[in-house]
């Protein structure tokens, strides 16, 4: 039989639309595991820590990229950096407001391809300079290797989303030119919608890491 | 990677996949019956690796290889040479990891999971059909890098399934610094295929329920899916982390399990049993709600006490997270702690008795059919039981610190284990095969399989508690380089014998599956009698599942209902005027989000 | 196959003979299939948990499993003979939930009790103090020599060279001396263990003792201790799996009568006059096998 002709039955439609598409929900459960993931990392990073003994971490001679009073160059940079990255789910709200008003939303999207890329960029310096001071994944004890291994994590998850969000700004570009070339603008919201549910849950795990790892 | 779906993402476009064809539909098939399907077999074929070598393990232990032995101690005639102690522990580690993540979890959650969720609960097909099929080659992956540790320089991972560091970080202490490597990335892997496969199987269940099909009109076999899908969800992603946490250090010199850096070995032992135990309960809940259904269906009655079984999966589901500490016991845990996860640990057992309880009720009164599957569930009860016990006395601190890590606990969880997952995957497979294969298996080779299978079962576990408490470790090659323990030899050769029988007993049920598939005698749409959405289909059901999406009246077990004809009545069929009382929950919209 | 048929039968054939060959070790005489005895004084307390849980569970045992065979036999089905049609009992849910929850709760208070006493219980003063520590894949042990007095072990220290991270220079050290695979205690006298590990987890294990530690690398773990009731020569065995030469680590551990143990110890050269370490045998590291 034709599956098109399935489609009408397996979804609860037939008793009416869930409030969630299945990918979004799916996404969100999804995320929900992802979020076990870091709380297993940020789990093992405190105990390291405690391990140590206040006073011990950062362990003596290491960099210590901790917020100073007042802040040093570093700080500044990453706050910056912090800042960059929370704007940017900013602005990739705004993109979904305007693409929801019909429009293609494809300044928001860049202006977050822009920011995410910029982040990256600034926590590849990073992580160069703090070789150049001599920290790395097997130096200074575990303070090296939580670091490295934790900020490498979130990283690898901003690369993805990234990547996503150039996908996401490829539709916007489509977009952009249907309605230039004055067509309504086709196709569905959903890539959007998911991309985005990443990319905040990307920049939520963010807030925390920064919190332990710089401030606290 | 939810972005796959993307090109028809509209509320459920994303079923429009069409019957793939030719070779296609072996190896790239979107359908969830295939997909259950290449689950089955590739984790049959696990099985009989990870079985041949629990019997090379267990013919080392019988009859050591004498080439390492102190003492110059003359062994016995029939000992393999080639098993070394390096290799005996490399032996039991890939042993544990085969049959842990390549049998049992794909066996109970891949294929039954996959085959059955849909058709129990009325839908066409998996939510994200894509990811599905991904998830089973990431998982074919995973087996495939796990394994490759044989071949590589240094063997494969020898530091038991549990890999304790330091010894598993440090390539100086473990000699197999690649096969260890390799072992930490197959789990990481095959971590990401069972997420796929959870948040796949939590999507499908709550939004994808036929019309009619209220949570409380679920078959127990979707709801410890269900269940088991949230373990999945919570628990892999951790094992995940320390699984990278321990590749970094064996390779890149980071310090997280290492003393003399600070690092902190136990953290390993933490995160690794915050996974672990939830686990253990992710191999035996699926077993427990398809064993729930076997009875019920060859019982001809409803499921005893429904409501309590459901309640007592989510406790376990829920309890299971903090349990973890109490296989960590003897690392010199503060009182607080162990008190904790003492009483936890006990706490945990009551559902487990519950269910007990309410399977035996459900047999009572019952019009039992003993066909094989019946057999199989039965003695799963049993066994499961059995090796609940042994439990029990571990789980009592001070008992714990003459048992642990001795035979006594190999015989707990190979109770649980084979005893339980195993035996319920044995029922689940006679049960359903004539729904995925449209043929019946053979009966009387499924109870000869059976009994030689419960016999030697036995023969071969119940004795290890024995030589357990008579002090014998586990994860030692050769027990007689110990005076206390030369005396427990005899015990030893009679376990592994009993062992060797137990292994070919099953070639008979290798046998009988493959026979079958020509042979068997045609089972049509519900041999079974069975009350539930699947047997309202062909057997094989077609692409697709259902013509017109079944609208759902009744609970999972209406069987023997006074009044009625039959001693069945399906899920499917509409409530007679003159029994209201039939539908014990009243009919409402499938609830959403 | 016909290879196979043979090894079975030689297989029964050794089944019954290779016992018989092994067999007359000196310990365990008895008790093949059962606890071996019990020399030590938390061991009793332990063995009657044991026994109380043993109990319960065996007459449970008994009452599942005779309801279940009773069940299958009564309610085979039978031509003619339908099944009852029941979907539960809410007051037997109740109360078989209640009684196992108080029955567990029973069962982890007092198993609690008695592991806390264990452990709370300080060994008497005049203990014998004993460092053990382990390493692939032997055992250093440290005894005081006549000062009674242990140097102070320090978990940081351990290392190749100074395997009971010690200070050289501790003055009650000097007198210290080591031995390695051989543990000889005096019976009937307290010992408190120091347990130590050089590089991987181990763990102290003496099955006659009913006690069992784990021996993590970084820590150093002083509060074990135990009181021989019966003199004997038993096997100290590491058992948590630590490597390629886990199955044959272990050592000689003697019970003797204070008389015996005192010459023993005579017989030891103080570290002061050796050297302080003492590099095992057996020590073969993985990496030149
Ligand atoms: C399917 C897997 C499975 C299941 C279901 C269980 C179930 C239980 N397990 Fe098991 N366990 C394992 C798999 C499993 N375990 C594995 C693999 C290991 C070893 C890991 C390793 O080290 O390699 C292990 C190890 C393990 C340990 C650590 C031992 C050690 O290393 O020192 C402990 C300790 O508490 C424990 C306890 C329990 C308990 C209390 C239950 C309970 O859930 C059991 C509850 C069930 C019952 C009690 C029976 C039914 C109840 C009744 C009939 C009611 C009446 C009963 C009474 C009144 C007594 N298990
Ligand atoms: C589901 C899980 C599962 C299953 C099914 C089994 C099945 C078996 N296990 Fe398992 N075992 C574990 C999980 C499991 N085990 C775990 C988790 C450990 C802990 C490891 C560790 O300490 O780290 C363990 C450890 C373990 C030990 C302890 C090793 C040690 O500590 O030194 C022993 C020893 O007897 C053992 C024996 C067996 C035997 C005899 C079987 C038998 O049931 C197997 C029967 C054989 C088959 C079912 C297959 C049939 C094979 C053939 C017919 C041979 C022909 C082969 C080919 C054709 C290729 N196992
Ligand atoms: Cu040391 Cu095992
Ligand atoms: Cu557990």
């Amino acid at each position: 039989m034709s599956s098109a002709a399935m489609t009408a039955g397996h979804a609860p439609a037939a008793s009416g639309a869930p409030r969630f598409s299945l990918p979004k929900f799916g996404m969100l459960v999804f995320l929900a595991s992802e979020a076990m993931l870091f709380a297993g990392l940020i789990g093992g990073y405190i105990v390291l820590r405690l391990a140590q003994g206040p006073g011990n971490w950062p362990p003596p001679g290491a960099p210590d990229i901790g917020i100073q009073m007042p802040p040093t160059f570093l700080n500044w940079v990453m706050i910056v950096n912090t800042v960059i990255l929370l704007s940017s789910s900013l602005t990739y709200h705004w993109g979904e407001v305007c693409m929801r008003k019909g429009k293609s939303g494809v300044l928001g999207y860049a202006l977050t391809a822009v920011f995410g890329a910029i982040f990256l960029g600034v926590q590849a310096w990073e992580w160069l300079h703090l070789k150049h001071e001599g920290m790395w994944f097997n130096t200074y004890g575990t303070y090296g290797s939580c670091f490295f291994t934790m900020t490498g994590f979130h990283g690898a998850h901003v690369f993805i989303g990234w990547v996503a969000i150039l996908f996401v700004l490829w539709r916007a570009i489509i977009r952009q030119m249907q309605i230039f070339s004055a067509q309504a603008p086709a196709g569905s919201h959903t890539c959007e919608e998911l991309t985005g549910y990443y990319w905040h849950f990307v920049d939520v795990v963010w807030i925390f890491l920064y919190g332990i790892l710089y401030v606290v | 990677m939810s972005t796959a779906t993307i090109p028809h993402a509209e509320a459920h476009g994303h079923h429009e996949h069409h019957e793939s064809t030719g070779w296609k539909k072996y190896l790239w098939s979107l359908d969830h019956k295939m997909i259950g399907l290449q689950y089955l077999f590739g984790s049959l074929v696990f099985l009989f690796i990870g079985g041949a070598m629990a019997l090379l393990l267990r013919w080392q232990l019988a009859f050591p290889s004498t080439q390492l032995m102190p003492d110059g101690n003359v062994g016995n005639p029939l000992s393999l040479a080639f098993i070394n102690p390096q290799f005996y522990n490399a032996l039991f580690t890939m042993h544990a990891t085969v049959m842990v993540f390549l049998v049992v979890m794909p066996v109970l959650v891949g294929a039954f999971g996959n085959y059955l969720i849909p058709l129990k609960i009325g839908c066409g097909d998996m939510a994200f059909p894509l990811i599905n099929e991904l998830s089973f080659w990431v998982w074919l992956a995973s087996g495939l890098i796990m394994l490759a540790g044989f071949f590589v320089a240094g063997g494969a991972a020898a530091s038991g399934w549990t890999s304790y560091a330091p010894l598993s970080s440090v390539a100086a202490y473990n000699g197999t610094k690649i096969g260890q490597t390799l072992w930490a990335a197959g789990i990481f892997i095959n971590g990401l295929a069972s997420i796929m496969g959870a948040f796949n199987y939590i999507t499908t269940i709550v939004n994808m329920r036929a019309p009619g099909m209220g949570f409380f009109r679920l078959p127990l076999a979707v709801w410890a899916l269900f269940i088991t899908a949230f373990l999945l969800l919570l628990a892999i992603p951790v094992l995940s982390a320390a699984g990278a946490m321990l590749i970094l250090d064996l390779n890149f010199g980071t310090n997280f399990f290492n003393p003399a850096k600070g690092g902190q070995p136990l953290l390993w032992q933490h995160l690794f049993w915050f996974f672990g135990h939830p686990e253990v309960y992710i191999l035996i809940l699926p077993a427990m709600g398809m064993v729930s259904d076997i009875l019920s269906v060859n019982s001809r009655k409803p499921v005893f006490g429904y409501r309590a079984m459901v309640y007592a999966m989510i406790a376990i589901g829920l309890l299971g997270f903090i349990v973890w500490g109490h296989h960590m016991f003897v690392s010199g845990m503060n009182l607080v702690l162990s008190a904790a996860f003492g009483v936890s640990t006990m706490v945990i057992a009551v559902p487990s008795a519950i269910k007990t309880f309410n399977w035996l009720g459900t047999i009572w009164g019952g019009a039992i059919r003993f066909n094989t599957a019946m057999l199989n569930a039965l003695a799963f009860v049993a066994m499961f039981v059995i090796g609940g016990f042994s439990g029990i006395f571990m789980a009592s601190t001070p008992v714990n610190i003459f048992v642990h890590h001795t035979y006594f606990i190999v015989a707990h969880f190979h109770y649980v284990l084979f005893g339980g997952s195993i035996f319920a995957m044995f029922a689940a497979i006679y049960f359903w095969y004539p729904k995925m294969f449209g043929r019946l298996m053979d009966e009387t080779l499924g109870k000869i399989h059976f009994a030689l299978t419960f016999i030697f079962f036995n023969l071969c576990f119940f004795p290890m508690h024995n030589v357990g408490l008579g002090g014998m470790m586990r994860r030692i090659a050769d027990p007689t380089v110990y005076e206390h323990l030369r005396a427990l030899q005899p015990i030893n050769q009679f376990i592994t014998i009993s062992a060797i029988a137990l292994g070919f007993s099953q070639i008979i049920f290798l046998y009988n599956f493959f026979r079958s598939l020509r042979r068997g005698q045609p089972a049509g749409q519900n041999p079974w009698e069975a009350t539930t959405l699947e047997w309202t289909v062909g057997s094989p059901p077609g692409h697709g599942n259902f013509a017109v999406t079944p609208t759902v009246y009744r609970g999972a077990y209406d069987y023997s209902v006074p009044g009625h004809p039959k001693d069945f009545i399906m899920q499917t069929e509409p409530p007679a005027p003159d029994h209201p009382s039939d539908s014990p929950v009243k009919l409402r919209p499938v609830p959403v989000g | 196959m016909l290879i196979r048929g043979r090894l079975w039968i030689l297989g029964i054939f050794a089944w019954f003979f290779a016992g018989g060959a092994l067999g007359h070790a000196e310990i365990r005489e008895s008790s093949v299939w059962w606890l071996p005895r019990n020399v030590s004084n938390f061991g009793h307390e332990i063995d009657f948990i044991f026994y109380v849980i043993l109990w319960l569970t065996g007459v449970t045992a008994v009452l599942v499993f005779g309801t279940m065979i009773y069940f299958i036999v009564k309610y085979r089905g039978r031509a003619g003979v339908g099944a009852i049609h029941s979907h539960g009992n809410n007051t037997l849910e109740v109360v078989w939930t209640t009684i196992p929850v108080f029955i567990f709760l029973a069962l982890a208070i007092y198993g609690n009790e008695v592991w806390t006493k264990m452990r709370m219980e300080t060994p008497p003063a005049d203990a014998l103090q004993v460092a053990v520590v382990g390493e692939q894949f032997g055992w250093n042990l440290r005894y005081p020599g006549p000062d009674g007095k242990l140097a102070k072990m320090d978990s940081h220290k351990i290392s190749k060279e100074n395997p009971f991270g010690i200070d050289p220079a501790d003055p009650d050290g000097q007198d210290d001396f080591t031995t390695y695979n051989d543990m000889v205690v005096p019976v009937g006298k307290a010992v408190r263990l120091h347990l130590g590990s050089k590089d991987v987890i181990h763990s102290f294990y003496v099955p006659e003792f009913r006690l069992y530690q784990d021996m993590v690398p970084g820590r150093v773990y002083d509060f074990v201790w135990f009181k021989t009731d019966a003199t004997g020569h038993f096997q100290l065995a590491c058992n948590q799996l630590c490597g390629q030469g886990h199955y044959k680590m272990f050592g000689k551990l003697g019970v003797v009568t204070q008389e015996e143990y005192e010459t023993w110890a005579k017989g030891k050269a103080p570290v002061a006059t050796t050297a302080s370490t003492s590099s095992s045998p057996q020590n073969l590291s993985v990496a030149n096998r």
